[in-house]
């Protein structure tokens, strides 16, 4: 037993620099590789989905049609599952925590179409218009068909 | 005989730091028996398996418990692992042992912390926090999260050490070793630690062997209990003893830690020496289809998986016996004959989890 | 120091009469309780009691395969640490299990539903099951 054990580690904290930094009059330094929050490189996206079917906590939302993505960022856990699911490996986690709010919101990224992106989409659309219109007539002729019989 | 009587205890108390509420039955100010009670963070993890398929349920897992939350993860992937047949890469074998062997020194250190706040040592209580927050950088600077590293998947780790960032854990780990023998010298000799502990709180080897309890709260009473010993990721090839002590006390329980401190920052050092280099994951296709238990040693004690899957991508079940459950019908029977103004101390003894517990 | 002799799994299937002999032999074997739970598939339940060693590490399971409305001894009587395993089966499940030494009568979590756990399919299976069980009961 002895007392006084204290005394040298207490004396050493006395006359040593303060451990504690002045946040945050003094920013944090965040280590490279922290995982803060989500971020889209959003015109590299092609709106599988797989980042919307991938999160656990439903955190982000991908709609085809308006062509947006969609983070709920108070429901991200930043697992970072979905930065390993995305095909094209636009989703990328990035130091910096989502700062506290009075309520929840969400933060959209609108994928806007390039010129070759919209000349496509329209050739498809013409290509799935043209299949259908196809698949009539036929079904249209087959009618046809079992009619004269 | 005195008058017999009742009194709760938490679930919010300013010695706790989780809500377990005990019902004490006292005779003047002797315990006579102790009827824990929990349920009060119940959250229904084990449930989401039926909402969440068994990749994202790492991440779920994980969320158990933020101070053994790397273990959690590496016990659930390895469970999943063994059921699929997949062989992880050596170097990702290593790499978790050194995280996990880094959360445990950052939950031995916390302990010591709340343990110093419990027995009225508050300046001591920074110390142990201030020297975990080196661990606790190191952490983020490795796996990019403080608390919660989300580095597991099912077939190994999604982040690799590079040399740099192992010569600057080295360098942290000497100087962190530095540290903890100064304040060590408080916590085993200081007199007024030593009155507080010694001899408060006594289970002997039967009755932690017959109740079932493990980790440091067993091995304080000299059970040699110790699940690493059973080999899995690295362990096997590294060389380490299970720290026990005979004494059983409240002091053993301290001493045991502390020297577990030690074991862990040797072990990272043998894990980067042998640790070679290589892949860090493979690709895993397919459903697991099969059962496994996997037992794990964690900071706290062992840690029990069960998985059933039935080839799908839901789990049909998966299980988690967490230390603190095993270890709360040995607080009970500690609890007996103890001093009323020891439940605090012995309450923090088995380093109590509750949100674990109840999942 | 401690060998590890045989850290792979042991398990045993076991009918339902047997439970409370299988247990004591595991006591009388000196290995100490490990865990217990149950798991809901195809309309049956499966227990499981684990065993464990202290010094070779052994791991002994016991699965015992029960109807929805079984009655299960309580095995407090002979590992009294089971209480919180039992308990904890009992509310998420709805496992009958009888005579546990400490008894929470099914708020050990506090939660409001009734067998959390239990699937939607086997809650309606339980019902039929007891149905019958009334009626079986009724005409005796």
């Amino acid at each position: 037993m002895a007392i006084f054990t204290f005394a040298s580690t207490m004396l050493k904290q006395l006359f040593s620099k303060p451990v504690t930094t002045k946040y945050p009059a003094e920013p944090i330094q965040y280590p490279e590789g922290s995982r803060g929050h989500i971020d889209i490189d959003i015109q590299d996206c092609i709106r599988c989905g797989l980042c919307m079917m991938s999160c656990p906590t439903g955190a982000i939302k991908v709609d085809k049609a308006k062509n947006t993505w969609t983070i709920n960022r108070f429901d991200c856990i930043q697992c970072g599952y979905c930065t390993q699911c995305c095909p094209k490996k636009c989703l990328h986690i990035n130091p910096g925590y989502q700062t506290p709010g009075d309520k929840k919101y969400s933060i959209t990224e609108e994928h806007i179409l390039t010129e070759e992106e919209k000349q496509k989409a329209a050739e498809a659309e013409a290509k799935k218009k043209a299949a259908i219109a196809a698949a009539m007539a036929k079904k249209a002729a087959e009618a046809e068909a079992k009619k004269s019989e | 005989m005195g008058k017999r009587s009742v009194v709760p205890f938490g679930p919010q108390h300013p010695v706790l730091p989780e809500p377990i509420h005990l019902d004490l039955v006292i005779e003047d100010e002797k315990i006579m028996e102790a009827i824990p009670n929990i349920g009060f963070i119940h959250r229904g993890l084990e449930g989401l398996t039926e909402k969440r398929d068994f990749k994202q349920m790492t991440y779920v897992i994980e969320r158990t418990c933020g101070i053994c939350s790397f273990g959690h993860g590496m016990g659930y992937v390895e469970t999943i692992e063994h059921i699929m047949g997949v062989g992880v890469p050596d170097r990702a074998k290593y790499l978790r042992t050194i995280w996990h062997e880094m959360s445990r020194i950052h939950s031995h250190l916390l302990w010591l912390g709340l343990m110093a706040d419990a027995f009225g040592f508050e300046s001591l209580f920074y110390q142990a926090w201030r020297i975990r927050e080196k661990i606790l950088d190191l952490l983020e600077m490795t796996t990019g999260g403080r608390v919660i590293f989300s580095v597991n998947k099912v077939g190994g780790v999604i982040r690799d050490i590079n040399a740099e960032q192992e010569k600057e854990m080295l360098l942290g780990l000497a100087k962190v070793e530095q540290e903890i023998k100064e304040i060590e010298h408080t916590f085993l000799n200081d007199y007024s630690v030593q009155s507080r502990l010694r001899g408060v709180g006594i289970l002997t080897k039967e009755q932690a062997h017959a109740l079932g309890c493990c980790g440091p709260f067993a091995r304080a009473s000299g059970l040699s209990y110790d699940m690493r010993k059973l080999g899995h990721e690295a362990y096997g090839e590294l060389d380490f003893e299970p720290i026990i002590s005979n004494d059983g006390d409240s002091y053993a329980r301290c001493a045991v830690r502390i020297n577990e401190l030690y074991q862990s920052i040797d072990l990272i050092r043998q894990a980067f020496a042998k640790m070679p280099a290589g892949d860090i994951a493979v690709d895993v296709k397919g459903m697991p289809n099969g059962e496994y238990f996997n037992r794990v040693e964690q900071p706290r004690g062992e840690a029990v998986y069960y998985v059933k899957a039935d080839g799908t991508k839901f789990l049909n079940r998966f299980r988690l016996r967490t230390p603190t459950f095993a270890n709360l019908a040995g607080l009970c029977e500690m609890l007996k004959g103890a001093e009323y103004a020891d439940v605090g101390i012995l309450a923090l003894t088995i380093d109590p989890c509750i949100s674990c517990t109840e999942r | 120091m401690a060998e590890v002799v045989e850290p792979k799994n042991v398990q045993t299937e076991i009918p339902l009469e047997a439970l409370l002999v299988e247990v004591m032999k595991k006591k009388e074997a000196d290995l100490r309780f490990d865990q217990a739970h149950v798991v809901y598939a195809n309309g049956k339940f499966e227990l499981s009691y684990s065993f464990s060693d202290d010094d070779a590490y052994r791991f002994e399971n016991l699965r015992v395969i029960i109807d929805l409305t079984e009655e299960v001894p309580s095995i407090t009587r002979i590992y009294p640490c089971a209480f919180l395993y039992e308990n904890e089966m009992r509310e998420l499940f709805g496992v009958k299990i009888e005579m546990i030494s400490l008894d929470y009568k099914d708020k050990l979590y506090r939660i409001n539903e009734v067998n959390p756990m239990l699937p939607e399919a086997g809650k309606k299976l339980m019902a039929e099951e007891q149905e019958k069980c009334k009626a079986d009961g009724g005409e005796q």
